[in-house]
C-alpha cells in the first residue's frame, strides 16, 4: 500500500479571466520506504503539488491520502496535529526560527506537542546530520548548508511518515548540496524513511529511487532509479511536446 | 518622490492609523481641554458682567488696607452730589441651608443681599419677585430644582455656628453662586435680614447715579469725597473679567499639563513605530538607493509621510476633541467645574491642535527617518528580512546607570521634598535610558519558569517579545511613565489619609458623631441643649470643646475617653508638670492626673471646660442611645433634634467613613481619569508594535504553521506576547512608584509626622486588571492577521 496518494488532485489559483491552473487532475502514488523526486519546468506545478500532498494548502478537487488518513476529511487543527505529528518538512528557506538555537529547532515539532524528545533518537539525528557542536547556535551563526541539515533533523525528529523537501539544495552550493542529500538518501536507506523531494538538479534526482515528471500541471511520466542521461533525455521530450502558445 | 510618499502612506495604512491613534487621543485632549477652557471662560466673563448689573460705582476699602470705615459711610456716599441711591452689600458664606422639612442641602453656600430699590439690584428674579421684606428670600434655580424647592417654599438658613431661621422662598433666580465650585447654593435676602445674620458690618456700597452724570464722574467725585475707593461699572466689569479669565486659564493650565503627558506618549509610540517600519522598509529602501535615490530624497520622503500621518491625525484629534469638550463638563463637574459651559472652537484651538499634531510626528519620527534612511545600497541585494536589532549604545548604557543610580540614591536618602522629586525624575529617567538592557534582561530571568507553566507558546511568546531590546524597551517605556504616574498619585493618596476606617475607629468612641457640615469645625452652642431635650439620646452626650487660656497660652481641651475626671487634667509633656502637680486654667487650679503627648495644651473634663469658660467653642458632639433605645430611634431622635440648625450633620460609623472618603476619592478619580488617557496612548503602542511584529514574522508564523502550530496556538502565542509586555511595563511602573511613595513618606517623616506606605490592592489590582484586558484587545486584530495568512503561499513568497 502505497505511503501517500494522490488522486485526481486539481488546483485553481484565483477566478475568471486570471485563472491560473497550477494543477490539472493529477494522480500519482508514492510507496513507503522510497526517495522521490518531482521534476519539471518552472511553473510545471511541483511546488503546488507538494503543497497539496502535505497538507499545507487545499486543493480544489481531487483527495490526498497519507497514510491511511484522507486530507480533505480533516480540519484545520486536525490537519495540523497531522502534519506535526506525521510529516516533515525542509524548503529551499528560511526553515528555521531566527530566535531559537538549533537544538530547540530540531526539536520544535515536539515542543508544540509538549512531548520530550527520546534522547537516543535525538543523539542518532544529530550525529547522523553531523551538528553535534552547533547545538547552541542560532540560524545566524550558521552556513547555509548547516542551516539545511538542521532543517533535515527537524524534518527526521518526529519520525514522520513522509517527509517533504522543496528544492532543498536550491541555495546551496554543490558540496553542501551534495551533503544534504546524502543525508535524506540515509534516511531512506537506513531509517525507512520515506521521501519526497521537488528538484530542478540533475544530480540530486539522480540520488533517488524514482522520478515523477509535471507538465503544464499534468502528470507527464516517471522514470525508475534514473541515470542523469535518462532524465536529461526525459526532460528535452517533455520540454519538445510544450504545447504551442505556453 | 512626493507620489511615492503618498503612496507608500497609503500602502502602509494600517501601521500610519496605528500611529494616526496615538496623535489623535493627543491632539483630542489638549483641542478639547482649549475648547472646553475658553468656553468656561466665557462663561465666567459672563457671570462676572451679571454681576454689576445696574451697579454704577461700587465703593469699597483699598486692597490691602483694614480698619477706618467709618459707620456713617453709608450716609456719606449717600449726600455725594450725582447719587441717586446706594446700599451696603455683604458676600457671606459658611451659610447651613435646609428646606422647611429639615433636609439639609450640603454644600458651600453662599448669601448676598439686595436693595429695596429694583434699580439697585443686580440680580433678577427669573420667576416669582425678589424679596421685599425681611424673612423673604430668592435660590438659584440650580439648586431649587436639584433639591425640588419652590415659590412659597420655606427654607432653614443659619450663618456661622448660630441657630438659623426660618425664611420663606419667594422667587428663583437664573444667577449662580459663581465661581468653580457647583454644589453651593446662592441665597439673596433682604439688607436688613443680612445686618441680622452676618455679624459684621459691610465694606462695601454699590451706588446707582443720578440721570446726566457719568459713572466716571461720580467715581471721581465720591473718591474725593468719603476718601475711599469708588470704582466705575467699567472698570469693576474689567477686573472681574480678568479675573475670571485668569481663572479659567489655571485650569486651562492644568488640563495642559495632562496635555502635555498625553502628548509625549504619543511622541513615544510615534518614534517606535517609524522606527519599525522604516526597519522594516530596510530592503525597499536600498532599492531605491539602487536605483540612484539620494540619501536626502528617501529622509526627506519619511518626512513627508510623518506630516501626512501627522495632519490626517490632527484632524481627526479636533474631531475627537470637540466630542470631549462637550463631555467634559460632564465629567469635571465632580471636580468642581461649572457644568453650564458651551466649548468655543476658535481658530487659535484649531491651529494649536495642527501644529501639536503634525509638529509632534514629525519631530518623533526625524531620528528615526535618520538611522532607518542610513541604508546602504547593497542591503538591497543580501537577505535583509532578518532584523539585526542594533545593540544598546555604551554611552547610553553608562548614562542610564548612573542617572539610575543618582535617583535611587537621592531616594534613599529622602528628608527633603525636593529631593525626592529629584530622585523620581531621576530614576524614571535612568530606567528609561537602561530599559532595553533591564526588560529583555527581565523577560529572560521569567522565561524558565513562565514557559515550564505555559509550555511551548508561552516561551515562544517571551523569546519573540524580547528579541528586539529596544523596541521592547520602547513599547514599554511609554507604559512604565504612565502606570508610574497614576500608581504614585494613587499611592501617595491613600498613604497620607491614613485609611478612613481607621481614623474613624479612632475618633469615635460613640454611637454618633455631631459636626458642623461647612468644615469649619465648630458647632452653635444650643446644639447641646437641643440633643439633651431628646430622651432617647439627651444622657449620652459627649461634647467636645476648645478653648485658650490668654494667662498661659496653653490650648484647652476635652479629653476623649480616656480623658481627665472632672476636677482634674491632662497635661502635654511639654508644660514640664508631673503627675500631682497643679495646673492653672483662667485661674483655677487643677491637679494633673496624667501627661500625655503634645504641644502646649491642656485636657479637661467638659463639665470643666464649661464651668471655666462659660462658652468654649463647641468643635463636636458624640452620642450614644440611651440604654434600651435602638439605633433607629436614636438616629430619629438626633435628626429631630438637628432640624433648626442646617449646618450641623450627624454621622453613624459608616456615614463618617464615607464622609472622609469622599474629598480625596473624588480628585482621585479625576486625577486617575485624566493620566488614564497617557496609559491608553501606551496600550495603543502596545497593539501598534504587535501588530507590526506579525507583519515582520508574516513568514515565521508560515513555518510555526507548517510544522505544526495550530491557529489557536498561534493566537495564544500572540496573547502571550501582548501579556508579557503589557504586565512588564505595568509591574516595573508600579514597583517604582512605590519606590517614589516610600521615599515620599520617609521625606514627610523627617518632619515629624509618622507615615506608613498603605497599598490600595483593589486599587493596583484594577489597574493589572485594565492593562491585562488591554492586552488581549490589543492582540486580537495582529492574531487575527496572522492566522489568516495562507501557509503555503507565505512560504513560496519571496
Ligand atoms: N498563490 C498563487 N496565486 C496565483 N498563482 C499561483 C500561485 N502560486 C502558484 N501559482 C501559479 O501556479 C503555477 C504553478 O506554480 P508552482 O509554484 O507550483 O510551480 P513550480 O513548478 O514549483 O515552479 P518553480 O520550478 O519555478 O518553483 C504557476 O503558473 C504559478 O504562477
Ligand atoms: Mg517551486
Amino acid at each position: 500500500m502505497p505511503a501517500l496518494q494522490a488522486t485526481d488532485l486539481s488546483k485553481l489559483y484565483g477566478s475568471g479571466e486570471a485563472a491560473v491552473h497550477a494543477l490539472r487532475g493529477v494522480t500519482v502514488a508514492f510507496e513507503a520506504g522510497r526517495f522521490h523526486a518531482i521534476m519539471g519546468a518552472s511553473g510545471s506545478g511541483k511546488s503546488t503539488l507538494l503543497h497539496c500532498l502535505a497538507g499545507l494548502d487545499r486543493p480544489t478537487g481531487g483527495t490526498v491520502r497519507i497514510s491511511d488518513t484522507a486530507l480533505d476529511t480533516l480540519n484545520d487543527e486536525k490537519l495540523t496535529l497531522l502534519r506535526r505529528d506525521h510529516v516533515g518538512f525542509v524548503f529551499q528557506k528560511f526553515n528555521l526560527l531566527p530566535v531559537l538555537t538549533a537544538r530547540e529547532n530540531i526539536v520544535l515539532p515536539l515542543t508544540i506537542a509538549g512531548r520530550r524528545p527520546d534522547p537516543e533518537w535525538f543523539d542518532r539525528v544529530v550525529a547522523a546530520v553531523g551538528l553535534a557542536d552547533r547545538l547552541d547556535h542560532r540560524p545566524a551563526e550558521l552556513s547555509g548548508g548547516q542551516q539545511q541539515r538542521v532543517a533535515v533533523a527537524r524534518a527526521l525528529m518526529t519520525r514522520p511518515w513522509v517527509v517533504f523537501a522543496d528544492e532543498p539544495t536550491g541555495n546551496l552550493d554543490s558540496r553542501s548540496g551534495a551533503e544534504v542529500l546524502g543525508l535524506l538518501r540515509d534516511a531512506v536507506a537506513q531509517l525507512g524513511q520515506t521521501v519526497v523531494m521537488v528538484t530542478h538538479d540533475l544530480h540530486a534526482a539522480a540520488h533517488c529511487d524514482r522520478v515523477v515528471f509535471l507538465q503544464d500541471g499534468r502528470y507527464a511520466a516517471e522514470l525508475e532509479s534514473p541515470a542523469p542521461d535518462d532524465i536529461v533525455a526525459m526532460l528535452a521530450r517533455l520540454d519538445a511536446a510544450v504545447p504551442a502558445g505556453r | 518622490m512626493i507620489r511615492l510618499t503618498l503612496r507608500t502612506a497609503r500602502a502602509n495604512l494600517t501601521r500610519s492609523l496605528l500611529s494616526a491613534l496615538a496623535v489623535v487621543l493627543g491632539v483630542a485632549f489638549v483641542s478639547g481641554s482649549l475648547m472646553f477652557t475658553e468656553g468656561l471662560a466665557v462663561a465666567m466673563t459672563a457671570h462676572a458682567t451679571a454681576e454689576y448689573r445696574n451697579i454704577d460705582v461700587e465703593v469699597s476699602q483699598p486692597d490691602g488696607v483694614s480698619g477706618d470705615w467709618p459707620a456713617d459711610m453709608l450716609d456719606r456716599v449717600r449726600k455725594v452730589d450725582g447719587v441717586r441711591a446706594a446700599e451696603k452689600t455683604w458676600s457671606l458664606f459658611n451659610l447651613g441651608l435646609s428646606a422647611g422639612d429639615g433636609r439639609k442641602v450640603i454644600g458651600d453656600h453662599r448669601a448676598v443681599n439686595v436693595a429695596a430699590d429694583p434699580r439697585l439690584q443686580p440680580i433678577e428674579a427669573t420667576s416669582g419677585r425678589m424679596p421685599g421684606k425681611r424673612g423673604e428670600v430668592v435660590l438659584d434655580e440650580r439648586t431649587a430644582d436639584r433639591e425640588h424647592l419652590g415659590a412659597g417654599d420655606k427654607l432653614l438658613i443659619s450663618s456661622f455656628g448660630a441657630k438659623s431661621r426660618t425664611y420663606t422662598l419667594v422667587g428663583l433666580t437664573a444667577t449662580t453662586k459663581g465661581g468653580f465650585d457647583n454644589t453651593g447654593a446662592l441665597i439673596v435676602m433682604t439688607t436688613p435680614d443680612m445686618e441680622a445674620i452676618s455679624g459684621y458690618p459691610s465694606t462695601t456700597i454699590i451706588v446707582s447715579a443720578a440721570p446726566g452724570v457719568s459713572n466716571d464722574d461720580l467715581a471721581a467725585r465720591i473718591t474725593a469725597a468719603v476718601g475711599a475707593r469708588a470704582l466705575p461699572h467699567d472698570q469693576l466689569v474689567e477686573e472681574a473679567k480678568n479675573a475670571a479669565v485668569g481663572n479659567a486659564e489655571e485650569f486651562r493650565d492644568a488640563l495642559l499639563g495632562f496635555g502635555v503627558i498625553a502628548v509625549c506618549m504619543a511622541a513615544f509610540v510615534i518614534a517606535n513605530t517609524f522606527t519599525i517600519v522604516l526597519a522594516q522598509r530596510t530592503r525597499e529602501i536600498a532599492l531605491l538607493r539602487l536605483v540612484g535615490t539620494t540619501r536626502r530624497q528617501v529622509f526627506r520622503s519619511v518626512v513627508a509621510e510623518a506630516a501626512v500621518v501627522g495632519a490626517a491625525g490632527s484632524v481627526l484629534g479636533l474631531a475627537a476633541g470637540v466630542l470631549l469638550a462637550y463631555g467634559l463638563p460632564a465629567a469635571l463637574a465632580a471636580a468642581g467645574a461649572p457644568a453650564d459651559v458651551r466649548p468655543v472652537i476658535s481658530g487659535t484651538t484649531v491651529l494649536v491642535a495642527l501644529a501639536v499634531g503634525i509638529g509632534v510626528t514629525v519631530l518623533s519620527a526625524l531620528l528615526p527617518a535618520r538611522r532607518g534612511t542610513a541604508v546602504a545600497p547593497v542591503a538591497a541585494l543580501s537577505d535583509a528580512s532578518v532584523q539585526i536589532a542594533r545593540p544598546v549604545g555604551r554611552t547610553r548604557r553608562i548614562a542610564g546607570t548612573v542617572t539610575f543610580a543618582a535617583g535611587l540614591v537621592s531616594l534613599a536618602a529622602a528628608n527633603r521634598a525636593m529631593l525626592v522629586i529629584a530622585g523620581a525624575l531621576l530614576t524614571v529617567t535612568g530606567f528609561l535610558l537602561l530599559s532595553p538592557v533591564l526588560v529583555p534582561a527581565l523577560i529572560r530571568f521569567l522565561r524558565p519558569p513562565l514557559a515550564a507553566l505555559g509550555g511551548a507558546t508561552a516561551a515562544l511568546a517571551l523569546l519573540n517579545a524580547a528579541r528586539n531590546p529596544r523596541r521592547i524597551a520602547t513599547t514599554t517605556n511609554a507604559l512604565v511613565v504612565g502606570v508610574t504616574l497614576i500608581a504614585t498619585f494613587t499611592l501617595i493618596a491613600k498613604s497620607t489619609e491614613a485609611p478612613a476606617e481607621r481614623r474613624a475607629g479612632d475618633k469615635m468612641f460613640a454611637q454618633f458623631l455631631v459636626m458642623d457640615a461647612n468644615g469649619l469645625g465648630i458647632l452653635p452652642a444650643g446644639v447641646v441643649e437641643a440633643l439633651r431635650a431628646q430622651p432617647e439620646i439627651g444622657a449620652g452626650l459627649h461634647p467636645a470643646y476648645q478653648s485658650f487660656d490668654k494667662d498661659s497660652g496653653n490650648e484647652v481641651r476635652t479629653g476623649g475617653t480616656g480623658g481627665p475626671a472632672e476636677g482634674s487634667a491632662v497635661v502635654s509633656a511639654d508644660l514640664g508638670l508631673a503627675v500631682g502637680a497643679t495646673v492653672t486654667v483662667q485661674g483655677r487650679r487643677f491637679p494633673v492626673s496624667a501627661v500625655s503627648p503634645g504641644t502646649r495644651t491642656v485636657w479637661l473634663s467638659a463639665g470643666d471646660m464649661v464651668a471655666v469658660f462659660g462658652e468654649p467653642f463647641l468643635t463636636e458632639i458624640q452620642v450614644d442611645p440611651a440604654p434600651g433605645v435602638s439605633s433607629t430611634d436614636a438616629r430619629a431622635a438626633l435628626d429631630r433634634a438637628l432640624q433648626a440648625y442646617p449646618a450641623v450633620v450627624a454621622y453613624d460609623h459608616d456615614g463618617y467613613v464615607d464622609h472622609l472618603n469622599a474629598r480625596l476619592n473624588q480628585a482621585l478619580a479625576v486625577i486617575t481619569a485624566l493620566l488614564s488617557l497617557a496609559v491608553i496612548i501606551a496600550l495603543i503602542g502596545v497593539a501598534n508594535t504587535l501588530t507590526l511584529s506579525v507583519v515582520e514574522r508574516t513568514r515565521e508564523n508560515a513555518l510555526l504553521r507548517a510544522v505544526g502550530l495550530t491557529r489557536r496556538q498561534l493566537r495564544r502565542t500572540l496573547t502571550f506576547e501582548a501579556l508579557v509586555i503589557a504586565l512588564t511595563g505595568t509591574l516595573i511602573g508600579t514597583a517604582i512608584s512605590m519606590a517614589i511613595t516610600l521615599s515620599a513618606l520617609r521625606s514627610v517623616e523627617a518632619h515629624g509626622s509618622r507615615l506608613a506606605l498603605v497599598i490600595p490592592w483593589d486599587r493596583l489590582t484594577v489597574l493589572l486588571a485594565v492593562a491585562v484586558l488591554a492586552a488581549l484587545t490589543a492582540s486580537i486584530l495582529p492574531a487575527r492577521r496572522a492566522v489568516r495568512h495562507p501557509i503555503a503561499a507565505t512560504l513560496a513568497a519571496d
